[in-house]
């Protein structure tokens, strides 16, 4: 058709490319509930029994128990820092804000090992001992600035007037932020929360770093087990999280919008 | 009422990064240490000896070399692969198709490293779905684990949807109607394109490439579980250093040397960027 | 809707023949069916309130979508489902759409260059181009360093360049001021007759089109109502739709026979019938009355009988609102001078229509 922008090589070179993309996903989704380590088709059975192995492994469930709580204090915290700075970047002027925003995003540019080590040296100087706290404040460094990105982007994308008319309808300042501006907020604190989340459930290259006997976080001890057995009991756990993340897909969409999460990112 | 004071809303950030940046400088200064020998302590006096040994070493020249060579390809691979993606997703007319795209970018990317890491050591496997149907046409399998090529396509794929999702935002800011223009003044498909949305996206293709880059030069996990050993990238080394001999001033030197690199590409985007928004940029409708 | 034959398409030839073009969105009908023709260096307007598929129609003639049925037809070629850089329809954006990425020149030369016209050409003809519309100063810069007005001339200049067979522009003049967007529109109407250059052009002012057009197409709801060059689009609506997009103040219910018009009691003898009006026709219907073409008098001098209800000084124009004994009301205008009474509001007064026009029944 003439008037598509777009030609029919585009689209069939897109449809490779997204191939490219789900195949991995489906043949983990298919290894999970199959027999034996051996991809093969058509398959033998079905079983859930890799599903039985990865809850009745007592390692996978402290690390899963762990990596839960790590990221039940890391979410909150994280956001909890973004939101007034994010509101400082954008709504203030002040001497050094050019600074503190490149600042701010740095992490982003500092490879993951690069950070692990720096902080295994680091706690190791402080004394600091407990490997939980070692990975939440890891985490909360690396993941602040996929929070403040997305917070910043819908900021900016806010109307004032919305602001200046509670302000002329009598609300004070405080009263005018809870009312007006946090609601607008939702959207990039839910796309910011998503990504804070889904890294410090999967982040691996800074935490391997600082994890210890006691403290074992999933993705550390997925590693292990992949290195130590050869069954797909990992495809169990990264069944489980493809299925969580559909869900928060589902989620963002239904709170946020897809549209929204693009500039958010 | 006076508007809460700037410093009370971010001292939460400051001191986080307060201390990230006093673990970096202990780590800088940690650099210049020496390892007291059979210890994983370290002693005086500062000098750039560790600085000297990495760059005297074979395997970590050849590292840092293949590092960078794997990291231009990645990033090469992922502005072939996702640059038609991006480009359909902005100015499909069918949502499905953009909701589609969409959703298997964010789920794939949602899924997190490790989950994709095993999932391509299980299709490029010598057992896996790939060679099964190679086998299947009674054709000779491929290699495709424990060396480069599984190395980098995985990475590729890690990296493509933060690259697409990036330069989308990027195409879709160009007005549709900039391509209609030029078509109706007698521009061909293609050559609407080349002219007016290509030159266009070029600031949002140099950020996602430089995102590509960067995420592609940090890989750890990828090398590791599908190079099985025999593909060394920088991050793997500093890894093996501290695993092996818990030598942390040299583990240290050497991050700094990667950290500099990784930094490299990002202070020469802010060296161009300048001229780059004088050329492509001015967007204003 | 009958095939209008433009008047004259039969001395110029046909530019533009569009007959049955039909559309639709999933489930929306955005174009059922229109049909129109536009004469070698003829200007059509396609007039119509906000979605009622005048967009879509000018982006079927450019290329830019597809219709579902019905065809197109340029200097005799049928266009109607060519790529839309073969058709030679230069179109002019509403947001402009210039290239902010090239000067003003470069902007302008686009299509020359791609059309493989040779640099001194080209140079030759973006001058011209520049000259015509006054922007030869402005070759240099970028449409971000100029003003609204400067972007709208741009884009024009960019559109006339190759010369093209068809000139489409949609809402051209919506983003600029009004003095600027009259002193455009005159600026516009010159060209386009200097260089004969069949023109398409959406709006949804009335004021526009009438100053633009040579014809005006009254889109509604994918429908062209009223086909007509400004003038008689004016003075005899057709349709009561077009009667109030037309601004026309007063729509009457009537009652029509042969020789007379009764209006709430009163009947008026006609020695000849009104505008619209069918033989065989006669019988409840409505009419449409300009304010201005109505004037008051006394009772007893043979109008419609009423009452002034209200009375608003307009500088020189003193406007009524006159009740009539069914419920009805109508607007009278009249010119008023210094010397002239004025009737008081209460008045029994008669009402003298001129210009009536018999609508068509609603479909
Ligand atoms: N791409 C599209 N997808 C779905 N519906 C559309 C699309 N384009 C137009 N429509 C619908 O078709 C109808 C006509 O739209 P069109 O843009 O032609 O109107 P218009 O007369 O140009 O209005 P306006 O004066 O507001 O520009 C509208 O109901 C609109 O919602
Ligand atoms: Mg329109």
């Amino acid at each position: 058709m003439s008037s598509r922008p777009y030609s029919p090589l585009l689209t069939f070179a897109a449809a490779l490319v997204l191939m490219f993309l789900v195949v991995p996903t489906l043949v983990i989704l298919y290894s999970s509930v199959s027999p034996s380590a051996r991809v093969q088709f058509p398959p033998e059975a079905v079983t859930l029994k890799w599903f039985g192995n990865f809850f009745e492994n007592s390692q996978f469930r402290d690390a899963l128990v762990n990596s839960l709580l790590v990221t039940a204090l890391v979410t909150p915290l994280t956001l909890a820092i973004a939101v007034p700075c994010s509101l400082a970047i954008v709504r203030r002027r002040f001497p050094g804000r050019g600074l503190l925003s490149a600042l701010a995003l740095s992490p982003l540019a500092v490879p993951g090992v690069v950070i692990g080590v720096a902080f295994l040296n680091f706690f190791a100087w402080t004394g600091i001992d407990s490997g939980f706290w070692k990975i939440a404040f890891a985490l909360v460094v690396i993941t602040l600035p996929f929070a403040i990105r997305a917070l910043v982007a819908t900021l900016e994308g806010l109307d004032l007037a919305l602001e200046e008319a509670a302000r002329n309808l009598g609300a004070s300042r405080f009263q005018t932020f809870l009312t007006v501006t946090l609601p607008q907020l939702r959207s990039g604190m839910l796309a910011g929360g998503i990504f804070v989340f889904v890294e410090a459930i999967d982040n691996f290259s800074t935490v391997v770093f600082l994890t210890d006997m006691r403290t074992n976080v999933l993705s550390v001890q997925a590693y292990s087990y992949i290195r130590d057995f050869n069954d797909p009991t990992v495809s169990a756990m990264a069944a489980i999280l493809i299925l969580q993340s559909v869900v928060l897909v589902f989620l963002l969409q239904r709170f946020a919008g897809f549209e929204k999460v693009i500039g958010g990112k | 009422m006076k508007p809460v004071p700037v410093l009370w809303l971010i001292w939460p950030l400051l001191a986080v990064l307060g201390l990230f940046f006093a673990a970096l400088l202990r780590f800088a200064d940690t650099s210049l240490l020496q390892q007291i020998p059979g210890t994983a302590m370290f002693e005086g006096p500062r000098s750039l000896g560790n600085y000297a040994d990495t760059f005297a070493s074979p395997l970590a020249r050849k590292a840092l070399w293949d590092t960078l060579v794997m990291s231009l390809q990645i990033t090469g691979a992922a502005i072939v692969l996702g640059y038609p993606l991006a480009y359909l997703m902005a100015r499909s007319p069918s949502k499905f198709l953009r909701n589609a795209i969409f959703f298997v970018l964010i789920v794939t990317f949602l899924s997190g490293g490790i989950t994709r890491a095993y999932a391509w050591m299980l299709v490029l496997g010598n057992n896996g779905p790939v060679n099964g149907l190679l086998r299947e046409f009674g054709l000779p399998t491929v290699r495709m684990v424990n060396n480069r090529t599984g190395v980098v396509l995985s990475i590729v794929h890690f990296v493509l949807p933060f690259f697409v999702l990036t330069l989308l935002g990027a195409i879709r800011n160009i007005p549709a109607s900039l391509e209609e223009a030029a078509r109706s003044h007698g521009a061909s498909r293609w050559a609407a394109f080349r002219d007016v949305t290509l030159p266009l996206s070029v600031p949002g293709l140099v950020s996602a490439s430089l995102l590509a880059f960067t995420l592609a030069i940090s890989s750890f996990l990828f090398p590791l579980l599908l190079g099985g050993g025999r593909v060394q990238m920088f991050a793997n080394l500093i890894y093996d250093k501290i695993q092996s001999s818990f030598d942390m001033p040299a583990a240290s030197a050497m991050a700094m040397i990667f950290l500099v690199f990784a930094l490299l590409p990002i202070l020469a985007l802010n060296l161009i960027r300048g001229s780059l928004s004088r050329r492509f940029g001015g967007t204003r409708r | 809707m009958q095939h209008v034959p433009d008047i004259a398409a039969q001395e110029r030839a046909t530019a533009l023949r569009i007959s049955g073009l039909k559309k639709s969105f999933g489930s929306t009908l955005a174009v059922k069916g229109v049909s129109l023709d536009l004469a070698e260096g003829g200007i059509l307007a396609l007039l119509g309130p906000s979605g009622c598929g005048k967009t879509t129609i000018l982006r079927m003639i450019a290329g830019f979508a597809e219709p579902d049925s019905g065809t197109i037809a340029l200097n005799g070629r049928d266009i109607t489902r060519l790529a839309p850089e073969k058709r030679n329809a230069a179109m002019v954006f509403q947001s402009y759409a210039l290239f902010p990425h090239m000067t003003v020149a470069e902007n302008v030369g686009y299509g020359l260059k791609i059309r493989r016209v040779s640099r001194s050409e080209r140079e030759t003809r973006i001058w011209d181009a520049l000259k015509l519309v006054r922007l030869d100063q402005f070759a240099r810069r970028y449409p971000s360093e100029l003003s609204g007005g400067q972007q709208q001339r741009t884009a024009l200049a960019r559109a006339i360049a190759t010369r093209p067979d068809l000139l489409l522009l949609d809402e051209p003049f919506g983003a600029l001021d009004q003095n600027l967007r009259e002193a455009m529109q005159i600026e516009l109407r010159k060209l386009q007759e200097s260089l004969g250059l069949a023109t398409v052009i959406v709006t949804h002012d009335q004021q526009e089109a009438m100053i633009l057009a040579d014809r005006i197409a009254v889109v509604n709801d994918g429908r062209i109502e009223q086909l007509s060059p400004p003038a008689e689009l004016y003075d005899h609506p057709r349709t009561r739709f077009v009667a109030e997009f037309m601004g026309v103040e007063n729509i009457l219910d009537a009652v029509l026979a042969p020789g007379s018009l009764t209006v709430a009691g009163s009947t008026i003898a006609l020695d000849r019938p009104p505008a619209g009006a069918r033989p065989g026709r006669d019988g409840p219907c409505q009419i449409a009355l300009r304010a201005e073409a109505v004037t008051l008098g006394d009772p007893g001098i043979g109008g419609i009988g009423g009452t002034i209800g209200y009375r608003t000084n307009l500088g020189g124009r003193v406007l009524y609102e006159v009740s009539l004994s069914d419920g009805q009301m109508v607007k009278v205008s009249e010119a008023r001078a210094p010397d002239l009474p004025t009737r008081p509001v209460g008045q029994k007064v008669s009402v003298v229509p001129g210009g009536i026009t018999v609508l068509e029944p609603a479909a």
